[in-house]
């Protein structure tokens, strides 16, 4: 990689980082692993910067980093790690209203599997669409649908106050 | 249309995204892994072939000395072509020059394709002409030698004076 790449490279890292973060951080709920992922995707694009630096690299690394976090290996991986660490902690209760509630969520959020968790990042905070989330994972449709049915009937299911949420609006 | 539900989600995300921690220059480590990852990715192939090779090498050489026959055994004879009997009818032959009767084929005289000798130019392509078999001789009486074409003086047959 000769200096014009180069200072492309590090002109693209330095400009999308945070944003890229933002999603690795959403995709993984934890700042270690979400430091770990966007390297991980990163390390994976250098190789391909000569090739990329002219059509789309952050569409690349987008996919790498959706690919990286439902692939088994990352997932043996992680389940290794969680057994150290203690990430399922409770949510206390908040008087204030609608706070539990979203503690809640966060905490249900944790709870899914990875699979599922990069499919409600996507639908609901990427706000891509069905075919484009299949595009992004390298599924099919019917698989986007039916994780994020079950993503979403598992949130009912962790959240025991939803019901008030539907009752309040 | 949105659900209550979705909306949560959606506002959940949203303010999780903001708590996204701030990271400086993540290219030097993300260099410094694509590196380690090319240089296992070399190792693993090379181990990978190298094993190959391993248990390879001795499988081939166990089937390349198993289809080779033993040099002390011994071998069927090739086949050879079946040789003219005397009840058997001669093959054709081209005509024979001279008054001589073809005699019983013998091998060396047998038509073939044979192969040119060896330091001779071949020539064009023409017939294999058998080699001259030997006169035979015609049976004649005993004690008397006639030369061919003339008449006996003794008839056959006739009655000898007594």
């Amino acid at each position: 990689m000769d200096e014009d790449d180069r200072a492309r490279l590090a002109e693209f890292v330095a400009s999308r980082t945070p944003a890229l973060m933002r999603v690795a951080y959403l995709l993984t709920g934890d700042r270690h692993a979400a430091e770990d992922l966007f390297q991980s995707a990163l390390a994976r694009t250098i190789p391909r910067w000569r090739t990329l630096r002219n059509a789309d690299p952050e569409g690349y690394l987008r996919t790498v980093m959706y690919r990286e976090q439902v692939s088994w290996w990352r997932r043996l991986r992680r389940y290794r790690e969680s057994l150290l660490t203690g990430a399922h902690e409770v949510p206390a209760a908040d008087p204030s209203g609608g706070t539990d509630l979203r503690l809640a969520m966060r905490a249900a959020l944790r709870h899914l599997p990875p699979a599922q968790r990069t499919v409600v990042v996507l639908r609901y905070y990427e706000d891509l669409t069905e075919t484009q989330v299949a595009q992004a994972l390298g599924c099919s449709v019917g698989t986007v649908r039916s994780r994020t049915h079950r993503a979403v009937a598992r949130l009912r299911q962790l959240l025991p106050d939803v019901e008030l949420l539907e009752v309040r609006r | 249309m949105t659900s209550p539900l979705e909306d949560l989600i959606r506002t959940t995300l949203t303010d999780l995204a903001e708590e996204a921690p701030t990271v400086q220059d993540q290219l030097q480590p993300a260099e410094r892994r694509a590196r380690t990852r090319r240089r296992a990715t070399v190792t693993m192939g090379a181990v990978g072939t190298l094993a190959a090779v391993l248990i390879a090498a001795p499988l081939a050489v166990a089937q390349t000395s198993s289809e080779t026959p033993q040099p002390a055994a011994p071998t069927a004879p090739p086949p050879r072509p079946a040789e003219p009997t005397s009840e058997a009818t001669p093959a054709p032959r081209p005509p024979l020059p001279g008054p001589a009767t073809p005699a019983a084929p013998r091998p060396a005289a047998t038509p073939s394709p044979a192969a040119p000798a060896p330091g001779k130019p071949s020539g064009p392509a023409r017939p294999a002409r058998p080699a001259p078999t030997p006169p035979t001789a015609v049976p004649s009486p005993v004690g008397t030698e006639v030369p061919p074409g003339r008449p006996s003086p003794v008839p056959p047959g006739s009655p000898s004076p007594r």
